[in-house]
């Protein structure tokens, strides 16, 4: 499915039409940016939550298959406004961009400053390579087929590798106690959390370890089926929710 | 009658405001307030003891104690299949580096047995100066927590003279507090770098700077 572009003409405005115009868009840029980190980072918190906020949680089967899969949502909602509305492929790039914003203040401030945890165990993990890509294949494409199969499929797949350089590190292991922990289960005992217990993480649960090395693939492979049925889903959602039908009774 | 209203109002306000004169702080975790039930029929703690309450930063303080699981273990509480002993504190203002059950290090859950006497020991070291007021505790998986005796500690010194250093089994020498945050930061400074530029460019020239530099920057979108 293509999106139709229009042969209108279009002659800009000048003047103090084109000052008031400006003046009005960077308001609303402005709010749209504080909307954008406040809703993504709500709806990442209520959703991935835990997975992002903790490095001892950042496992090789429910992290890159829960991340992308809500992560995907709002970058194709505001995508699909602003490559259908604006011809600006930027949506998944900005939305990603203005969770990090609103991850990283809550990172230093609440979890650093307000409640004492060092920020090397809260780092939160990054989207923007796969944001990057889907915003190239829908700029390149001009398809929501497209860009849900190969962009979609991306954004899940270039979940684990992207985040690889900066989580891997925490893998080591520490002999410790008697047992083996990794630097990142060793974070989980001693920084103590009062409402965190051990057996809450939900880490490797399920049965994808039968298959070795391979559970960070197959989460992956699994993530990204279900991103491509999520991103169209979404790109519908935000065109539902850009529409200017009430404005024309203004 | 607007005008009483308005009036019993504001002389309400100012009661009220009275109260602020003489705000109290909260001295314990509520552990009186949990339910009888719990308190008395779950895990039961006796002989908790503390080495010391009065100690510096990156100096280590231990809890030891013995804890009695109950045989009438009430019907309505999930059995402590997955039970983690814990330390109550605001944030970690300690750290805990050995943990002991029976007289075993332990890193994770363990399943209690109902009926069954344990004795305890944890290991803590202190991180950041202040006075907090500390329990011993078990999260019991879908019960909730069961909260030991408390204790106010004590912690003295300079937040900066804190150290963890772990050795992994490479042999590598790692501090905890700052291991991995340079090579965080910069791979979230190398993507925000790019997606900055590339925020600017398809953000102000339309998309097609990429393939048509000298298109570049025709606002496509204010219609006339």
């Amino acid at each position: 499915m293509s999106v139709n572009i229009s042969n209108r003409s279009f002659r800009p405005y000048t003047g103090e039409k084109a000052r008031i115009t400006r003046a009005y868009d960077y308001l609303v840029l402005v709010l749209a940016l504080f909307l954008f980190i406040g809703s993504f980072h709500l709806h990442f918190a209520l959703t991935v939550g835990d997975w992002d906020f903790w490095v001892d949680w950042k496992d090789r089967q429910w992290w890159p298959l829960v991340t992308p899969l809500m992560g995907i949502t709002f970058p194709a909602a505001v995508q699909s406004v602003m490559w259908t509305k604006f011809r600006l492929p930027m949506g998944a790039t900005l939305c990603v961009a203005a969770l990090l914003i609103g991850t990283w203040v809550t990172r230093i401030f609440a979890y650093h400053y307000w409640n004492y945890f060092p920020i090397n165990m809260v780092l939160p993990a990054t989207m923007l390579p796969g944001a990057l890509v889907l915003d190239a294949i829908l700029m390149l494409s001009n398809s929501l087929t497209v860009t849900a199969v190969l962009g979609g499929a991306s954004f899940a797949l270039l979940f684990y590798p992207s985040n690889w350089p900066l989580f891997g590190m925490f893998h080591v292991p520490v002999e410790y106690g008697n047992g083996q922990l990794t630097v990142a289960d060793l974070f989980g005992f001693e920084y103590i959390r009062t409402g965190m217990p051990e057996y809450l993480r939900i880490i490797e649960r399920g049965t994808l370890r039968t298959y070795g090395q391979y559970a960070a693939p197959l989460a992956a492979f699994c993530s990204a089926l279900l991103c491509i049925l999520m991103y169209t889903l979404w790109w519908f959602i935000g065109k539902w929710f850009a529409t200017v039908r009430y404005l024309n009774k203004i | 009658m607007k005008q009483l209203l308005i009036k019993c109002m504001v002389s309400l306000g100012f009661v009220l405001s009275l109260y602020t004169l003489n705000i109290a702080t909260v001295m314990a975790h509520g552990e009186k307030a949990l339910e009888p039930f719990i308190r008395m029929r779950t895990i039961q703690w006796y002989d908790v003891q503390w080495d010391k309450q009065k100690f510096n930063v990156n100096e280590e303080v231990s809890v030891s104690g013995k804890f009695h699981v109950a045989e009438d273990w009430p019907v309505s509480v999930p059995k402590p299949e997955a039970a983690f002993l814990n330390i109550s504190t605001p944030g970690p203002v300690l750290i805990r580096t050995e943990r002991y059950l029976n007289g075993k290090p332990f890193m994770n859950s363990v399943a209690l047995q109902p009926g069954g006497d344990y004795n305890f020991k944890i290991v803590l070291k202190g991180r950041l100066p202040g006075r907090y007021h500390i329990h011993p505790f078990f999260n019991l998986k879908d019960a909730g927590q069961v909260m030991g005796p408390g204790v106010w500690l004590e912690i003295t010194g300079s937040p900066s003279d804190f150290s963890n250093e772990v050795k992994t089994i490479n042999g590598e020498l790692i501090d905890m507090e700052t291991y991995g945050l340079g090579n965080g930061i910069f791979w979230h400074l190398f993507w925000g770098l790019l997606a900055t530029a590339w925020l600017g460019c398809s953000g102000g020239c339309d998309g097609r700077c990429l393939f048509h530099a000298t298109e570049c920057c025709k606002p496509v979108w204010k219609m006339n």
